[in-house]
């Protein structure tokens, strides 16, 4: 697999630029290793051997923020935020007023990261509430786009309160969030929200025709399938889903791992929601749809490769439909022998219907 | 913005790298928005070529930041909640990564200590080369150079 195709979204730019930007010249020892914040409600066994220990402990903030040259300043914010820090009145006040005093940028969107990391660093509900609205109000009299949309993220990311939408909605209206942000964020933030926030949530986000947005529904609707929504919201959200259908690339020969892992997954929440409207079973609406002449042969090849398609090999009533599925995929891919990511998704799809 | 097609235009790009994977290698966990319990509907397995796309799209799918130093935190996603048995726990967590530790992160998904973001991940044959190889990605010095060179010797 060629490496750059995993790199997507956002990060493709930010990725390759430092790739080779940085060239090998910029060699740093990673002090701690990550760990996943277990204060977040992750529950997270320790790192592999060799890792440090997860730093989060009972420093005080002063103190570990007293270091000399700008460099080491951001790097040790970085250090805080992936092992999170621990959420006392003294370490918010600290916060408070370096982020105050503070006129660069890049120690301000770090200083507003670690808001949310002290806000999942303490189980008070009276420090939690003074953290979120702390967050909100450097919001509103935030002019620096990028330090505005770091304050953003950090308090969209808390538990869903009485600022979460407002917040998210004055840093569009200010420009400090990308369509893709603020619908991403909304969908993120959906599954949170109070009943009555949350139909407001799907209507907003349906309206918007926003596909990166679509994509976290879908995955939503995959994982869970609880998504506890109307009968009018779930008919909302087919009839977004079924306008954001994905595609394969630039080519029609196009076909790389994540189009495929997106495609699958769109087609699951698709035929769910149908499967809900018209009582018929969203595998066969699957079935269905994948057969159809109309369909592009790589949205078989995608399903084919996935966990799901493989489980249903396992049921002897799928069986004709996926060896037909099968077929429609070999005629395109021997078609394309010269598409390797094609070819080599050929010989998984024959390895998974052998083992079979 | 420094566009993806602008920055191709400007800078002359690295090798492509085509990493080998091991066929019957397979990964179980959660790789969505949302994690369940290891026995729930969320946790499905796949086969390593697939399993680290579907990690890279997991991150991508939850958010991440950008920083230019090595220390990186993984995206992680929202929980289920089993005390009230709903989805309204702690929201997912943004990631933090540079463009090979990011890489990184998605491969290291694939080892048997690669809980990076997830719970209760599994992989089968967990002593074998890939896992010596993977392991190595986040070890010692960790530049885009270094990870890039580990990937081509894969």
């Amino acid at each position: 697999m060629k490496v750059g195709l995993l790199i997507s979204g956002g990060l493709v730019a930010l990725a390759l630029y430092a790739l080779v930007k940085y060239n090998g010249d910029d060699v740093r020892e990673v002090g701690v290793s990550a760990t996943a914040p277990s204060a977040s409600g992750l529950n997270v066994p320790p790192r592999k051997p060799g890792a440090a220990e997860n730093s989060k402990s009972e420093n005080n903030l002063s103190d570990v923020l007293s270091v000399t040259g700008s460099g080491k300043l951001l790097e040790t914010l970085d250090q805080l935020n992936a092992n999170g820090i621990v959420g006392t009145s003294q370490n918010i006040d600290e916060l408070d007023a370096r982020f105050r005093a503070s006129k660069d940028s890049e120690v301000m969107l770090r200083l507003a990261r670690l808001y949310n990391a002290a806000y999942f660093g303490t189980e008070d509900k009276i420090l939690r509430q003074r953290i979120s609205k702390t967050i909100s109000e450097l919001l509103r009299t935030e002019t620096d786009p990028v330090v505005g949309r770091a304050l953003a993220l950090s308090h969209s990311r808390l538990v869903f309160d009485e600022y979460t939408k407002e917040n998210l909605s004055f840093a569009f209206k200010s420009r400090f969030l990308s369509t893709d942000d603020y619908y991403g964020e909304l969908a993120h933030t959906m599954l949170g929200a109070p009943v009555s926030a949350k139909s407001e949530i799907i209507q907003e986000i349906v309206g918007s025709k926003n596909r990166y947005a679509a994509e976290i529904i879908a995955d939503l609707v995959v994982q869970s399938e609880k998504l506890e929504v109307s009968q009018q919201e779930a008919s909302m959200l087919r009839k977004y889903l079924n306008e954001a259908e994905p595609g394969f690339g630039i080519t029609s020969t196009s076909f790389g791992m994540i189009d495929a892992i997106r495609y699958e997954q769109w087609l699951r929440a698709a035929t769910y929601f149908e499967s809900q409207e018209t009582a018929s079973p969203a595998n066969i609406l699957m079935f269905n749809k994948l057969i159809s002449v109309n369909t592009d042969p790589r949205a078989v090849v995608a399903v084919l490769l996935s966990s799901h398609a493989s489980n249903l090999l396992n049921e002897p009533a799928y069986r004709t439909q996926l060896i037909e599925l099968k077929q429609k995929a070999e005629v395109f891919i021997a078609a394309n022998p010269s598409a390797y990511s094609l070819q080599d998704a050929g010989a998984q799809i024959s390895r998974t219907f052998a083992g079979k | 913005m420094n566009s993806y097609d602008n920055f191709k235009d400007r800078t002359p790009m690295w090798t492509p790298v085509y990493t080998r994977f091991p066929d019957k290698r397979f990964t179980t966990g959660c790789w969505g928005v949302l994690c369940g319990l290891a026995s729930s509907r969320s946790h499905e397995s796949f086969a390593t070529r697939f399993a680290v796309a579907k990690r890279a799209y997991q991150v991508y799918l939850i958010g991440s930041d950008y920083t230019f130093f090595a220390q990186f935190k993984t995206a992680g996603p929202r929980n289920f909640d089993s005390f009230d048995r709903s989805w309204k726990g702690s929201p997912a967590v943004r990631g933090m990564y540079r463009c090979d530790t990011f890489i990184a992160d998605a491969f290291d998904a694939t080892s048997s200590a690669g809980i990076l973001g997830t719970r209760f991940r599994q992989s089968e044959n967990f002593r074998d080369d890939w896992e010596r190889k993977v392991s190595g990605l986040l070890s010692g010095v960790i530049t885009p150079v270094a990870v890039f060179e580990k990937l081509r010797n894969f």
